[in-house]
């Protein structure tokens, strides 16, 4: 099993926690009386302090009551309330400054060598003029910039295209090289993985691995409920981020399902492959379909 | 049938700063996380028998109080709402979540939480507001371990375009700047 990762984002940012030190909900139900925690004594003790610290509203029966009373006979115990409108995780429409064009017409230029920097017509441009003129032209084109200004840039294509036959090209960095991963070749954990795609004509793909559990975890998409990613069906496509490796020893085979009916049939036939037979059946399955593209690695701790 | 006054009293005394200090972290001030913690208990009331079953009261009440604060959450999205200094702030963010300096973190992730969708945040709140573990989390939502990553991910890419998006807001507002510094007398 491996962990998808954020290039961009990096490492550090946003560390969970890795089961070494109690979670907050065990630390509250060991204030509690819920659970004990006698071994996480310190992380216990700062954590009463915080909590006693707390500002709880005096306890009042009657209003409690009151509010229950008017929930609805579905208070909702598990999902949360209907979904509100919410803005976009996307650019905003930037409004266009007011002025962004002035009102009247620009003066014919003057022949270039007829006419001293700065001046028209032999008479100094006047700051109205150029807030008429320059100062609208400016801010429209920083707007145009603070719209335009594309918030995924494209990431690199490579130049080879071989063409021919479906495959699944796996790199891996090893300091400042990337390197391309061989089938069989030995990884480690932490190891930054990317992954190309050959479709030879397919549109969309699948992208996921098995590890020596036989726990599936999906790559491309992210998610079971959304559809296979989009690929070049002509060329050669390398896809966006990297995933890191887990500590999880032994074979791990990378999958390339392409133009599968939906994301959850391609999760399908790889798990059902892999329970019938292990890695050897996802080979098998990867050389009877063409569609299939494998790359099997071993993980090493 | 709903408890009666001495037995809501005993649950406020045993968990009610629990829930107020963590709702708290979740929603950033005092005030909404004393109605997030009356909301709790008016819910205890009404499935107090469901309440009663359970094994840990504390996890029922975190569950609920978690929808009632990312309800909370997203109806404040709507408002409009400057994201300003992302990137200043995530470069802040490298530790767990513990001591006093954690709380600019968790106002950050607060922020970038209001414009996930609703299953992220679940996720989001326990992994950092409740430091759980991806395994905890996973068991708390219901979700796969790999899911919860996978939403983490998403989370952490969403992040990350909010953020240059920053960046180019503060070019643009730079270049403004620049300009009215030069054509202003």
């Amino acid at each position: 099993m491996s962990e998808r990762t954020d290039d961009r984002t990096g490492d550090g940012i946003f560390r969970v926690n890795d089961g070494s030190r109690p979670s907050r909900l065990d630390l509250d139900r060991a204030l509690t009386g819920e659970a004990d925690l006698t071994r996480h004594d310190d992380a216990l003790a700062a954590h009463q302090a915080e909590v006693a610290a707390a500002e709880l509203p005096p306890f009042d029966f009657a209003a409690l009551q009151a509010r229950a009373a008017s929930l609805p006979e579905t208070a909702l115990l598990e999902a949360p309330l209907p979904e509100a409108p919410r803005p976009e995780a996307t650019l905003p429409e930037a409004p266009l400054p007011e002025a962004t064009l002035p009102e009247a017409p620009l003066p014919d230029a003057p022949p270039q060598d007829a006419v001293p920097e700065g001046t028209t017509g032999g008479q100094v441009i006047s700051l109205a003029a150029w807030r008429r003129t320059v100062v609208p032209l400016l801010l429209a084109a920083l707007a145009l910039l603070f719209v335009a200004v594309p918030i995924d840039r494209p990431l690199d294509s490579p130049t080879n295209r071989p063409k021919g036959t479906t495959g699944l090209e796996v790199y891996v960095q090893r300091g400042d090289d990337v390197l391309r991963v061989q089938s069989g070749e030995t990884l480690s954990e932490g190891d930054r993985l990317r992954f190309a795609t050959r479709a030879d004509g397919h549109e969309t793909v699948v992208v996921l691995s098995v590890d020596g559990g036989g726990t599936v975890s999906l790559f491309y998409p992210e998610l079971s409920d959304e559809p296979p990613v989009a690929v070049e069906p002509h060329e050669r496509m390398l896809l966006q981020d990297a995933i890191r490796l887990d500590d999880a020893v032994g074979p791990e085979s990378f999958v390339a399902i392409f133009s599968p009916a939906d994301t959850p049939a391609a999760m399908t036939l790889v798990r059902e492959a892999y329970e019938h037979g292990g890695h050897p059946a996802l080979a098998e399955l990867a050389r009877a379909d063409p569609g299939v593209a494998l790359l099997t690695v071993e993980k090493a701790p | 049938m709903p408890p009666t006054e001495a037995e809501l009293h005993d649950l406020y005394e045993r968990y009610g700063h629990v829930i107020q200090h963590r709702c708290r972290r979740i929603l950033g001030n005092d005030e909404d996380a004393m109605d997030a913690t009356q909301e709790t208990f008016a819910r205890v009331i009404k499935h107090y028998d469901a309440f009663r079953q359970e094994a840990s009261p504390l996890t029922w009440m975190y569950r609920i109080s978690t929808n009632y604060c990312l309800n909370q959450i997203r109806n404040r999205s709507g408002r409009a709402e400057k994201r300003t200094q992302h990137r200043a702030e995530l470069s802040d963010v490298t530790g767990g979540i513990a001591g006093a300096a954690d709380w600019e973190r968790l106002h950050t992730i607060r922020r970038l939480l209001a414009h996930a969708d609703e299953k992220t945040r679940a996720v989001v709140v326990h992994l950092y507001f409740d430091d759980m573990t991806q395994q905890q989390t996973a068991r708390l939502v219901g979700m796969s371990v790999p899911t919860v990553r996978k939403r983490l991910d998403a989370f952490l890419r969403m992040a990350r375009r909010l953020m240059e998006r920053d960046d180019v807001q503060v070019v643009a507002a730079l270049g403004v700047l620049l300009v009215a510094w030069l054509v202003l007398p």
